[in-house]
C-alpha cells in the first residue's frame, strides 16, 4: 500500500471502519460523518482528481453506499473511498466544494439512486425529468410501472402513469 | 405604346434573369459544392441533374405556405418582397452588352447602390416579424453588416466614378476600352469584392444565416415560396456581385487584348467573366470558415475602410495628374 | 430535461434575452439543450440541460447476464462503440481474473486505435462544420468510411460490433485485412496533412480558435476533464501510457500535449493523436503474435460467466477521455451494479464555465472543440 493512503489512514484511524484492497486499488470505508474532512485532507495530500461517484443500493443491509474513485495525477495513485447511509436518512455530505467534478456526478447519483448531498449548490435531477417518480437504480424500482412525461397547461413537466394524448 | 411594351418586356426580362440566373446558380453551386467535397451532387433529374433547380422550384412553389401562429403577419408577408424586389431592380442599370441594358440612366451606379441599400430593410423586417429569437438575432446581424459594409463599398465605387468621369454604367465600361480598371484600381477591387461578399452574406461572411449558430437566421420561420424568395435573392445577389465587379473593374462586355466580339454576341464575354468571378465566390464559400461578428466588423472598420479611403486618395491624385484617363 | 419549461425572469437578468439552444439545433451535436442568457451577442449565462437520450444502461445491465451487456454498452457512445465495449469486457475480465491471449490483446489494440481515429474524424468534420468550413465535414466522413468498412469486414457491422468476448475476441482477421489496413493507414496519414493544410493554415480558422475557450490545467483537473481536452490544457496523462493495458506497453508512441488549452490546442492534440494511433496500428500489425483468439473453453462458455463477489474500477482511454466502469459482482451470473463513468458527462460539466461571457459564435466553437457525444453523456 502506498504512503499517501497510509498517511490518510493514520490521520483518520478512528473514522475508518474498514480498509483493504479492491484488486489493485486500496480502499477505505469511512464513517459518514468524516467524509468531508477526509476528502479535504485527501485533496490536500494530492488526490486532485475525482474520477467517479457510484451510488449502490444494498437492500440486505438497508443502506445506500456511495463510492468515490480518487486519483492523484501527481503521485499516480488510486484510492477508492466508500461510505454508507441508511435508508431512513439517505444523505451524505457533498464534496462539490473540494472537487468541482462532483457537482454533476452527485446530481447523477441523486437522480438515479436517490442519495441526497448536503451542501450541493444545485441538487436537482439531471438525467430524468424533474417530476419523475422513484429512483431507477434502487433495487425495488418497478420497471413494469411505465411513466409518461408530458407538459401541463403551464408548460411544466408532469408525469402520468397512463399514456396520454401525444403518446 | 412602344415604351409601355418596352417597360413590360424589360420587367419580365429582369425577373427572368434573376429567377433563371438564380436558379441555374443554385444548381451550379450544388454541383461545385459537391465537387469541392468530392461527392457527386445532384445527378438524377435530367442529364447531369441539370433540371434539379426546376424540380426544387416546383417543390418550393407547391409546398404549403406556413405562417406560424404568433408572427407579425403583415411584416412576415412583406419581408420577402422587400428583399426580392430591390435585388431584381438592381439589375436594370447593368449592361450585359452595349445594347443589352434595360435602363441606361446617367446615375446608374448611384441607383444600384440606392437599391442595394434597401436590402437590410427586408432582412430586419423578416427577423422582427418572425417572432423568433434566432430570426431576430439574424436580422440584427444582417442590418449591422449591411450598414457597415456599404461604406467601403461606396467609397471604392466612387474611385471608379472618378476614374471614368461618369456614374453611368455604360460609360464606365466604354472608358475601359484601353485599360480595364482593375489595374489602376487593384486596391479598390480587393475592397469592393470583400465588401460585396460581406454585404451579400455568403461564407466566410454569412453571419445572418450562420446555420451552426442561428439555425437559419432571419429565414428560420419561412417555408415554401416565401423561403424561395430569400433563397433566390441570395443567389441572384451572388450573380449581381460578379456582374457589377465585371462592369466596374473587368471591362464589362469588352474582350481582353482587343478580342472584341460583334455587338450582338459581346454579352458572351460578360457572362464568361462573371462566371469566373462566381466560381471564385463559390470557392471562397466552400473553403473558408466563418468569421465571428466582432472580427467581421473589425475587418470592415480597421482594414477595408482605411484601404478604400487610401484608394480614393490615390485615384484622385492619379486623375488630377492625368495619369489615368 | 430537468428544467421547468418556462424560465422565470431573474431580478438580475431583466435585460437579458433567454435563448433556448437545442435540443434540436445544428451545432449541439444531438440533443444537448443549452439555456443561454444573452446580452446582444454576448452569452452571460449557460445552463446545460441533458437527459434527452437517457436509456438507462446501468439499469439494463442489472437485468441481464454478464455477456448481455456487451451488446448494450457499445450503444452508449455510438461514435466510439468499440471503446465502451472493450472497457466493459476488460472490467469483467479483471474482476474474474481472466487474461486474454496475446493475439486477442493485439487485435483489441488495433480495434481501439481504429476506433479512436474514426471518432476523431467525426469530431474533425463536425468541428469544421461548426466553424463554417463546410467541406471539412465531407472530408472527415470520407476517411471515416474507409475505417468503418475495415471494421465491418472484421466484425460484421459498422458501428456496434459485439465483437469482444470475455477472454478474447470473436473472430480473426479476414483474408487480406492486414494489407488493407496498412493501405488505409497510409491513406489516412496522407489525408491528415491535407486537413492540417485546409484548416490550420487558414487565418480565419486560427482567428476563430486561437485563445477561444481557454481551459487552464488546474481547472481541467478540478472538473474532471480527461482525454484530449485535458491534454490540450497541459495535463500530460494518458492511460495508454501511464496505466498500460492489453498490449499498449509494447507500443512506442508519444502523447501529444499542448499547454494553451484553447480550441486550437484541442484541434492540434486530436490531429496528432490520430497520427500516433496510425503508428500504433502499424506496430501492432507488425508484431501481431500467432496463437488462439480466445481462452480455451470460453468460445461458448462465456454465456454463463460467474464473476466472483467483489468490486472493481477499470478505466480505458477513450477518444473523448477516461471511460470508466465500476463493476460490482455478487457471485452470480448477473452483475450487481455496473456504473459507466462517461468522459463526455464530465467534459460537459465544465462547458458553462468556459462559455460565460463569450460570443454565441465562440460558444459554438467551444462546444464543437470539446467533442461531446450526447449518447455518452446521457447513457
Amino acid at each position: 500500500m502506498n504512503t499517501l493512503v497510509k498517511e490518510l489512514q493514520r490521520e483518520f484511524a478512528h473514522q475508518i471502519e474498514e480498509a483493504g484492497d479492491l484488486l489493485d486499488k486500496p480502499f477505505v470505508r469511512l464513517r459518514r460523518e468524516a467524509l468531508f474532512t477526509f476528502c479535504k485532507a485527501a485533496r490536500e495530500k494530492g488526490f486532485d482528481y475525482l474520477a467517479c461517484i457510484t451510488g449502490v443500493d444494498r437492500p440486505q443491509e438497508r443502506a445506500l453506499e456511495v463510492i468515490y474513485n480518487l486519483y492523484s495525477y501527481e503521485y499516480f495513485q488510486h484510492l477508492v473511498l466508500k461510505t454508507r447511509c441508511p435508508y431512513e436518512d439517505p444523505v451524505v455530505d457533498s464534496v462539490g466544494l473540494i472537487w468541482k467534478a462532483a457537482l454533476f456526478l452527485e446530481r447523477e447519483v441523486f437522480d438515479l439512486v436517490g442519495i441526497g448531498f448536503t451542501g450541493h449548490p444545485d441538487l436537482r435531477r439531471i438525467l430524468l425529468p424533474e417530476p419523475w417518480q422513484g429512483h431507477p437504480l434502487r433495487k425495488d424500482y418497478s420497471l413494469e410501472r411505465e411513466q409518461f412525461v408530458n407538459k401541463d397547461t403551464q408548460g411544466r413537466d408532469v408525469v402520468s402513469f397512463e399514456p396520454t394524448e401525444g403518446w | 405604346m412602344n415604351e409601355l411594351l418596352f417597360s413590360v418586356g424589360g420587367a419580365l426580362a429582369l425577373i427572368g434573369i434573376v429567377a433563371g440566373g438564380g436558379g441555374v446558380l443554385t444548381y451550379v453551386f450544388r454541383k461545385l459544392f459537391a465537387d469541392f467535397g468530392q461527392r457527386l451532387g445532384p445527378n438524377r433529374v435530367g442529364p447531369y441533374g441539370i433540371l434539379q433547380f426546376v424540380a426544387d422550384g416546383i417543390k418550393l412553389v407547391a409546398k404549403e405556405d406556413i405562417i406560424p401562429a404568433r408572427v407579425e403577419r403583415w411584416g412576415f408577408r412583406l419581408a420577402p418582397h422587400l428583399t426580392f424586389v430591390p435585388a431584381v431592380l438592381a439589375f436594370s442599370p447593368l449592361p450585359f452588352s452595349e445594347g443589352l441594358i434595360i435602363t441606361d440612366v446617367r446615375v446608374g451606379l448611384i441607383l444600384i447602390f440606392a437599391l442595394a441599400a434597401m436590402a437590410p430593410l427586408g432582412e430586419v423586417v423578416a427577423g422582427w416579424a418572425s417572432n423568433n429569437k434566432y430570426s431576430m438575432l439574424g436580422g440584427l446581424r444582417a442590418a449591422a453588416m449591411d450598414v457597415s459594409y456599404e461604406i467601403p463599398l461606396l467609397i471604392s465605387a466612387v474611385s471608379v466614378i472618378l476614374l471614368a468621369g461618369s456614374a453611368s454604367t455604360l460609360e464606365i465600361v466604354k472608358k475601359q476600352n484601353e485599360l480595364w480598371f482593375f489595374i489602376p484600381q487593384i486596391l479598390g477591387l480587393f475592397v469592393f469584392v470583400a465588401a460585396m461578399i460581406g454585404k451579400v452574406g455568403v461564407l466566410p461572411f454569412d453571419l445572418p444565416d450562420a446555420e451552426s449558430e442561428l439555425v437559419a437566421g432571419y429565414v428560420t420561420e419561412y417555408s415554401g415560396m416565401r423561403f424561395a424568395f430569400f433563397f433566390l435573392t441570395m443567389f441572384a445577389n451572388v450573380f449581381f456581385i460578379a456582374a457589377l465587379t465585371v462592369t466596374l473593374y473587368f471591362g464589362g462586355w469588352l474582350g481582353p487584348f482587343g478580342l472584341h466580339l460583334p455587338p450582338m454576341l459581346s454579352f458572351i464575354w460578360f457572362f464568361l467573366k462573371a462566371g469566373v468571378l462566381i466560381f471564385v465566390v463559390f470557392w471562397l464559400w466552400n473553403s473558408l470558415p466563418r468569421v465571428r461578428i466582432d472580427q467581421f466588423l473589425n475587418i470592415n472598420w480597421k482594414l477595408l475602410f482605411p484601404l478604400s479611403l487610401l484608394n480614393l486618395v490615390i485615384t484622385s491624385i492619379m486623375v488630377a495628374w492625368g495619369v489615368a484617363r | 430535461m430537468t428544467e421547468p419549461y418556462t424560465i422565470e425572469p431573474q431580478p438580475d437578468s431583466k435585460d437579458l434575452l433567454v435563448l433556448n439552444m437545442g435540443p434540436q439545433h445544428p451545432s449541439t451535436h444531438g440533443v444537448l439543450r443549452l439555456i443561454l442568457k444573452i446580452d446582444g451577442e454576448t452569452v452571460r449565462d449557460v445552463q446545460p440541460v441533458i437527459g434527452y437520450l437517457h436509456r438507462g444502461f446501468e439499469k439494463i445491465a442489472e437485468g441481464g447476464r454478464y455477456p448481455h451487456f456487451i451488446i448494450e454498452c457499445n450503444r452508449a457512445d455510438y461514435v466510439a462503440s468499440y471503446t465502451y465495449e472493450v472497457a466493459y469486457v476488460r472490467a469483467v475480465e479483471e474482476l474474474t481474473g481472466l487474461q486474454a491471449p496475446p493475439r486477442a490483446r493485439y487485435i483489441r489494440v488495433i480495434c481501439l486505435e481504429l476506433d479512436r481515429i474514426q471518432s476523431h474524424l467525426v469530431w474533425l468534420g463536425t468541428f469544421g462544420l461548426d466553424l463554417g468550413a463546410l467541406n471539412a465535414f465531407w472530408y472527415g466522413f470520407r476517411e471515416r468510411e474507409l475505417i468503418l468498412s475495415l471494421q465491418q469486414e472484421l466484425t460484421g457491422v459498422r458501428m456496434h460490433p459485439n465483437y469482444f468476448r470475455f477472454g478474447g475476441v470473436k473472430a480473426d482477421f479476414p483474408d487480406g485485412w492486414i494489407e488493407k489496413t496498412r493501405r488505409v493507414c497510409d491513406e489516412v496519414e496522407r489525408k491528415l496533412d491535407e486537413y492540417e493544410d485546409f484548416l490550420a493554415q487558414s487565418d480565419t480558422f486560427l482567428m476563430r480558435t486561437r485563445g477561444v475557450g481557454v481551459l487552464p490545467k488546474e481547472m481541467a483537473i478540478d472538473w474532471g476533464v480527461t482525454g484530449p481536452n485535458a491534454r490540450a490544457s497541459g495535463l500530460d496523462f494518458d492511460l495508454r501510457r501511464d496505466e498500460p493495458y492489453f498490449a499498449y506497453s509494447d507500443m512506442k508512441f508519444t502523447v501529444p500535449v499542448r499547454t494553451a488549452g484553447d480550441c486550437y490546442a484541442r484541434f492540434e492534440v486530436r490531429l496528432e493523436e490520430m497520427r500516433q494511433s496510425i503508428q500504433i496500428i502499424r506496430q501492432a500489425l507488425e508484431r501481431l503474435p500467432q496463437g488462439p483468439l480466445i481462452l480455451d473453453g470460453w468460445e461458448k462458455g462465456y454465456q454463463f460467466l460467474i464473476a466472483p463477489k467483489g468490486e472493481h474500477y477499470t478505466r480505458v482511454e477513450g477518444p473523448r477521455g477516461e471511460i470508466g466502469v465500476y463493476l460490482i459482482g455478487d457471485g452470480t451470473t448477473f452483475p450487481y451494479r455496473v456504473k459507466l463513468r462517461s468522459p463526455c458527462f464530465q467534459n460537459l460539466s465544465v462547458l458553462p464555465e468556459l462559455m460565460r461571457n463569450t460570443l454565441i459564435a465562440d460558444l459554438v466553437a467551444i462546444n464543437g472543440s470539446f467533442d461531446i457525444v450526447m449518447g455518452c453523456v446521457d447513457r
